[in-house]
């Protein structure tokens, strides 16, 4: 029970006259819990104070109420007073009995009894009170700055220079935000760079001032004084330690994408340095991942990579490029079923770039020395020297091992060679790609069959692995009757007897049965021999498996195709006459997921044929190879999918026999694979998959880009084509080039290295990769800037469609000296000096219905200074500014104002209705209501002055820091009046034109005082917040959670594993509202606690 | 300065006919610079709601412009306000309508229009041309 | 019970950030008003439980009178809005109780309204009266 010591005060007679005080002391001398009451004339003077202090010692108080004025003068003199006296200064509390009392009755008995009924209550509360001891938390005296616009650059200099170390995140690679980006700035026509380049160096060169740019806020959790930042410092894919600036690999680089900095009036390369004077001033790469094409590619071809090269004109770096992942560069480039066109991104403007055209180009454009070499390494063994085995031999051979590659027949190629005819790959085609990759050491032994000249196990002794590329090529049959008559032939013996020289007649009619490319190859080859032929396939043109621009030569040459027949018997006696057929139907999808043919009955008729060709599918040939080796029940060979390791241990295998038959280039990446494997197993690493992140344009970005069609190939004149002469003939260089440069540079940074090739420092990093930092920070202060409004949703005023349409920013940079017309005024469309320019104020501002409902503060001023400026341009120059209102609210800015009118600009009041083109003038329909007319301008050019939005990414920004924002994603601030740099939430404070739109000396002015809030707190070890929090009763709590939602400053948190409520104290702020809201009372504020509540209720209305 | 508001209930009579706040415009003059009958009309658009706003209800109702109102919306689209400007024209043409003024006489009009003309005409003409 | 002389008791539970500091300028501006309404301060309006409001009528308020800022002034932004939400449940649960609703009053009072203050305290006070005691009796 504790001893409550009252003390009444008289305050003169502000109090003594409407409340009998003494009456009063007496009464309460007689409560419950009263040790000691007395009243005194002033209880604010020291004496009264001094009263308090006595009592306190000598009666041993355990409390104190003093009845007086209102608690809002002075609850904390006498809180401080009890401190004196040794009480907990939270056990001291005030009666308001003057404002709320004595000074709003005027009978003293009626003030009397309610002043009784005041300090009873208030005694009730006191009884219950706790002692509690202010919450303290240390303050880790660091800050965080987000946003190097001149607001962040401002606050953080301030900070800085009070002796405090910050840390300044930027998002992009420099600091400068849109300052930079201006040419002058209102009223006074200061070169923006000027005044804000020194600062910006100021930044950089600050012992206390930590610049992360090209860095993003990832994570951030805690409360002020203690915040744990996780900042993501992206990776520029250059060592910005080594980097110095140079600018070489700029003038290396092949690809161009589009410039943010100059607001998309110029172009910057993949690797750039933002602006000139960039603070730091280091170069970054944009690469958005791998392109498409890459992707698709089953090697990995650097598709993208080597077409920039060729719009460079560097066709020996093409090919290198091209052979990092393909060594067969001629072949590919002729007969490949190209994927990767498949996936092309220009396929969805018009057509995909001819991707393995322009690598044949660069295989044949040049031809370079090559330099042989001797790897002396550990020994491999490959057998098959198709383009599995080699494609192995070649990789293998460039990490240095001595790869011997074993070929059964006389020639090495495979299937190449033996199954593809020569007007579409000549020989020298494959013999180049052949010499290229022996260059590396690689020996190839011809008219060796392992298994038969020699074994396996004598391979196995001498080498330390082995790689079988066997292939596919033993024919299936098509099992009917008659298909050992003589006449028919097989497809693959076929295609090799002429790839061989041997003479083969046929009759005058041929069939071909199959729908694969070796069934059109082998029915183009028939027809050059001078038969007529005819392809039967057993589905439709949509399900044949051979490429649909091989097909489309072939009926082009005059080979027939029937589709939907199968062949059921060969008639003939000793030698094929008659081939019987049967039609068929297509039926459900099967595994391929193509449908089903389903012969139709008693619809059989024959045709008559000299020769039929049967081309339905190979299988491999391994019935040399040991039990051991797993087989699947098609016949291929079963590898491990990751490693290609067979059951037998260091025997690999890859392409046709392990897949069946596929293409060159999925057997090209097999042997990729598998030699990569091979070495990290003889090393005794572990394999590593590269896996790639896929980076293309958004679609809506290519509504932009305009038609071009694709490059068309040369062929050989249908007619001329009776030889085995190559049909296609190869680009040009222009049309090669041109074709080049319909690339969209989908990843944008194509890999192609050439930045690598002259970068003196070696800074070029590529496989530099993203890393997470994390700090400590007592205040942040928040200054991420603005945009302008997508000037495009202003659809009438044909920003997008009419070039001359520029939104100020862009302005800003034709203006500019460093800008893209080097400062000097031209039109985008055609570099013509504008004589009339109409600037359009509001454009998106002050607009409810369809846009943004505020004004933007800034365009009024700031397009005066364009009209000024143009007007210093182009001395005979008439600018037009179309307004609603001018709004000049700074200072010297009506005076600049009145300077832009008097040096000759047209101001007319009326809101443009539309803007559009006719016959080449840009046509501005606009009002002016001052003489109420319609008024339609003929212009040069167009200047909208956009509205001011918050930067993108703002709200979920904002979400991540637990701070608030308005409807329109501004930052809101803790009060509109006196408290416009502080966030709801403490320590967190903002600045600039984030928080609302603002000129530049308002966002300075606002860094500022954001820079000294953050110091404020940063000076103090430690910070004290009031202990009048909520708490939680953990038996009463049963974890429901209600609290938590309530509360408006996220200070409580379900923990899941005890099922209770925790409460942050720092961040409570001791509405009560979450005491309110429980349901079963775990939830109380401190020192206003339910008990009390109901006891000064109970007590205030008991009868006198 | 002395007519100026002194005709509050035609203020309110026009705002209740059209459904619309007249202060809801604040004279951008966008209506005007988008009307593609405003060069024939003595008072634009925006002008005859800055009649209306002022109260001036002789000059309201003097005006040509609400008669050339092709309604064809251009200027309640692009309005910043949300006015609906041709609800405003119909509210005045409805209060010349409704005053009974100067309708057209059928048999007073010439035989040979009368066979003439689409139907359409006369249509719009009984709609609009009561002066 | 003496007709006509019924003193009503009401207690008002005061936010200190906006009523209660409007009842200091109305103390301050020495306005005069009855003295049936005895304060309560909380922090925030927020705080206030509807079992607080039940009990005062328990225990024999003939009125209770809630006093908090108005929409978008709250000290802890929107402890307010969670007081409106619940004061108007709760009148629709005093009637059901045979309370008439008319006896809890919820006004948003900010701390320069000392005339509105006086006023509501006069009005409420006068409102009280013609409806009774609580107890039924009067």
């Amino acid at each position: 029970m504790k001893r409550i010591g009252v003390f009444i005060c008289h305050c003169g007679i502000n109090i003594a006259k409407t409340v009998d005080v003494e009456a009063l002391t007496e009464e309460i001398k007689k409560y419950p819990g009263v040790v000691h009451a007395e009243n005194y004339k002033y209880m604010c003077s020291d004496p009264g104070q001094n009263l308090v202090v006595d009592a306190i010692k000598k009666q041993k108080l355990d409390a104190v109420v003093v009845a007086a004025c209102s608690p809002t003068l002075h609850e904390n003199t006498f809180r401080n007073t009890s401190e004196r006296g040794g009480l907990n200064r939270y056990v001291c509390e005030m009666a308001n009995v003057r404002e709320q009392c004595s000074w709003v009755h005027d009978d003293k008995a009626i003030g009397t009894t309610k002043a009784a009924h005041i300090i009873k209550s208030i005694i009730e509360k006191v009884k219950y009170d706790e002692a509690l001891e202010p919450i303290l938390v240390d303050v880790t005296r660091r800050a965080l700055v987000v946003g190097g616009g001149i607001a962040g650059i401002q606050a953080a200099l301030d900070i800085a220079n009070a002796g405090i170390e910050t840390i300044l995140v930027e998002r992009s690679p420099s600091i400068g935000g849109h300052m930079i980006q201006l040419s002058e700035t209102f009223p006074t026509l200061d070169c923006s760079q000027c005044i804000m380049t020194p600062k910006m160096v100021e930044v950089a060169q600050h012992d206390k001032i930590k610049l992360l740019t090209y860095s993003e806020i990832e994570e951030i959790s805690g409360s002020v004084g203690n915040f744990k930042v996780k900042v993501r410092r992206k990776s520029p894919f250059v060592d910005w330690e080594k980097c110095n600036g140079c600018g070489e690999c700029d003038l290396a680089c092949p690809v161009s994408t589009d410039n943010e900095f100059e607001c998309h009036l110029a172009t910057q390369k993949a690797i750039y340095r933002p602006f000139p004077q960039a603070v730091p001033n280091r170069f970054t790469i944009s690469k958005l991942g791998q392109p498409p094409c890459r992707i698709a590619c089953p090697a990995g071809v650097n598709a993208q990579g080597y077409i920039a090269l060729i719009r460079a004109g560097k066709y020996k770096e093409a090919l290198e490029l091209e052979r990092e992942a393909n060594p067969f560069a001629s072949v590919c480039g002729r007969v490949c079923n190209h994927p990767c066109e498949s996936d092309c991104v220009r396929g969805e403007v018009e057509e995909p770039i001819a991707i393995a055209s322009l690598k044949r180009y660069v295989a044949d454009v040049g031809s370079y020395p090559l330099e042989q070499k001797k790897p002396t390494g550990e020994k491999i063994a490959v057998v098959g020297s198709g383009p599995g085995g080699l494609s192995c031999a070649y990789f293998l051979a460039k990490m240095n091992y001595r790869v011997t590659v074993y070929e059964a027949e006389n020639v090495a190629g495979g299937m190449l060679v033996l199954g593809i005819p020569e007007f579409r790959l000549p020989r020298n085609a494959i013999q180049a790609d052949i010499d290229y990759i022996k260059s590396f050491g690689v020996e190839i032994k011809t008219g060796v069959r392992v298994g038969e000249t020699m074994s396996l196990d004598d391979l196995q002794k001498n080498h330390r692995a082995v790689f079988i590329a066997t292939g596919a090529y033993e024919e299936m049959k098509l099992n009917i009757d008659g298909e050992d008559l003589r006449g028919v032939l097989h497809c693959i013996s076929f295609l090799e007897k002429v790839n061989k020289g041997e003479k083969i007649t046929l009759g005058k009619k041929v069939a071909v049965i199959g729908g694969g490319n070796a069934a059109v190859d082998a029915a183009r080859v028939a027809k050059r021999l001078g038969s007529d032929v005819t392809i039967l396939y057993r589905r439709s043109r949509r399900e044949m498996p051979a490429n649909s621009w091989e097909v489309d030569e072939a009926e082009r040459e005059g080979v027939k195709i029937e589709f939907l027949v199968a062949p059921t018997k060969i008639i003939g006696t000793n030698r094929m006459q008659e081939i019987e057929c049967i039609r068929m139907e297509l039926g459900a999808p099967d595994a391929s997921g193509r449908r089903r043919p389903i012969p139709i009955e008693g619809s059989e008729f024959r045709i008559p044929v000299d020769n039929i060709i049967v081309a339905i599918s190979q299988k491999p040939q391994i019935d040399w190879l040991e039990p051991a080796f797993e087989r699947t029940k098609w016949g291929t060979l079963v590898v491990d999918p990751d490693t290609l390791e067979t059951k037998v241990k260091g025997v690999y295998a890859g392409g046709d026999v392990v897949t069946g038959p596929a293409t060159i280039i999925e057997a090209v990446a097999a042997g990729k694979k598998a030699a990569e494997v091979i070495d990290a197993h003889i090393r005794g690493v572990p394999v590593v998959h590269k896996q790639y992140k896929k980076g293309r344009p958004e679609p809506e970005d290519l509504k932009r880009i305009q038609k071009v069609l694709r490059a068309e190939m040369p062929k050989l004149d249908v007619n001329k084509r009776s030889k085995f002469d190559e049909v296609e003939l190869g680009f040009e260089e222009e049309v090669a080039k041109k074709e080049a440069e319909r690339c969209l540079n989908c990843a944008i940074c194509c890999e192609c290295l050439q930045c690598e090739t002259v970068c003196e420092p070696k800074a070029i990093a590529h496989d530099l990769e993203d890393k997470i930092e994390e700090y400590d920070v007592g205040a942040l202060v928040v200054a991420t800037g603005f945009d302008l409004y997508d000037a495009e949703r202003l659809k009438e005023y044909g920003y997008g469609t009419v070039q001359d349409v520029v939104t100020s920013l862009q302005f800003e940079r034709l203006l500019s000296a460093s800008g893209p017309t080097a400062g000097e005024l031209k039109r985008p469309s055609d570099g013509r000096v504008p004589k009339r320019i109409v600037f359009i104020q509001c454009a998106g501002s002050r607009d409810k219905e369809n846009h943004l409902e505020y004004c933007s503060k800034i365009c009024c001023m700031y397009t005066a200074k364009h009209a000024l400026l143009f007007k210093h341009r182009v001395h005979d120059g008439e600018p037009i500014i179309f307004y609603i209102d001018v709004r000049t609210s700074g200072k010297g800015y009506e005076e600049f104002y009145n300077r832009v009118t008097d040096e000759g600009t047209l101001y007319i009041r009326g809101k443009v209705s539309k803007v559009y083109q006719d016959n080449g003038r840009i046509v501005v329909l606009g009002a002016d209501t001052l003489s109420g007319k319609k008024v339609e301008v003929d212009a040069d050019m167009v200047v909208l002055a956009p509205a001011m939005v918050p930067t993108e990414g703002n709200e979920e920004f904002v979400r991540k820091l637990k701070i608030q924002c308005d409807a329109k994603g501004f930052l809101t601030e803790a009060h509109p009046k006196l408290r416009p740099v502080e966030s709801q939430t403490m320590g967190i404070f903002l600045a600039g034109a984030a928080q609302g739109p603002k000129d530049i000396p308002e966002v300075v002015a606002q860094a500022s005082g954001a820079a000294s809030k953050a110091i404020a707190i940063l000076s103090q070890d430690k910070i004290s917040f009031e202990p009048t929090v909520a708490g939680v009763d953990e038996d009463l709590c049963s974890g429901c959670s209600i609290c938590v939602g309530v509360c408006p400053y996220n200070a409580r948190e379900l923990d899941k594993e005890k099922m209770v409520v925790k409460v942050t104290e720092a961040l409570c702020q001791g509405c009560g509202s979450c005491s309110a809201a429980c349901p079963s009372g775990a939830a109380q504020q401190k020192n206003l606690v339910d008990k009390q509540i109901e006891q000064m209720v109970v007590t205030v209305l008991e009868e006198k | 300065m002395n007519k100026i508001l002194k005709e509050k209930d035609f203020i309110k009579r026009i705002e209740e006919i059209s459904n619309q706040k007249i202060s809801d415009c604040y004279q951008c003059g966008r209506c005007t610079a988008g009307c593609p009958f405003a060069e024939f009309m003595d008072a634009p658009p925006n002008q005859v709601i800055r009649f209306i706003q002022l109260g001036l209800k002789d000059d309201v109702l003097q005006a040509h412009g609400p008669w050339f109102c092709a309604a064809c919306l251009v200027c309640q689209t692009r309005c910043p306000r949300g006015v609906d400007i041709p609800r405003l024209m119909e509210a005045v043409r409805v209060l010349h309508l409704r005053a009974k003024e100067g309708l057209i006489d059928v048999d007073s009009i010439d035989k040979e229009l009368l066979l003439d003309a689409p139907p359409l005409a006369f249509m719009s003409a009984f709609s609009k041309y009561t002066y | 019970m003496m007709k006509g002389n019924f003193e009503p008791k009401i207690i008002g539970f005061f936010c200190k950030w906006c009523t209660s500091a409007a009842a200091d300028l109305a103390g301050t501006s020495r306005k005069k008003y009855p003295a049936n309404v005895i304060p309560i301060r909380f922090f925030c309006s927020s705080r206030i439980d509807p079992q607080h409001i039940l009990q005062a009528f328990r225990n024999g308020a003939d009125g209770v009178l809630i006093g908090g800022c108005h929409f978008g002034d709250c000290h802890y932004q929107n402890g307010n809005y969670k007081t409106a939400r619940r004061v108007a449940l709760l009148h629709k649960l005093l009637e059901g109780m045979g309370i008439d609703k008319r006896r809890l009053r919820l006004e948003w009072i900010s701390a320069a309204e000392g005339e509105k203050f006086t006023k509501v305290i006069k009005e409420f006070t006068d409102e009280i009266k013609k409806l009774g005691s609580i107890q039924g009796k009067n």
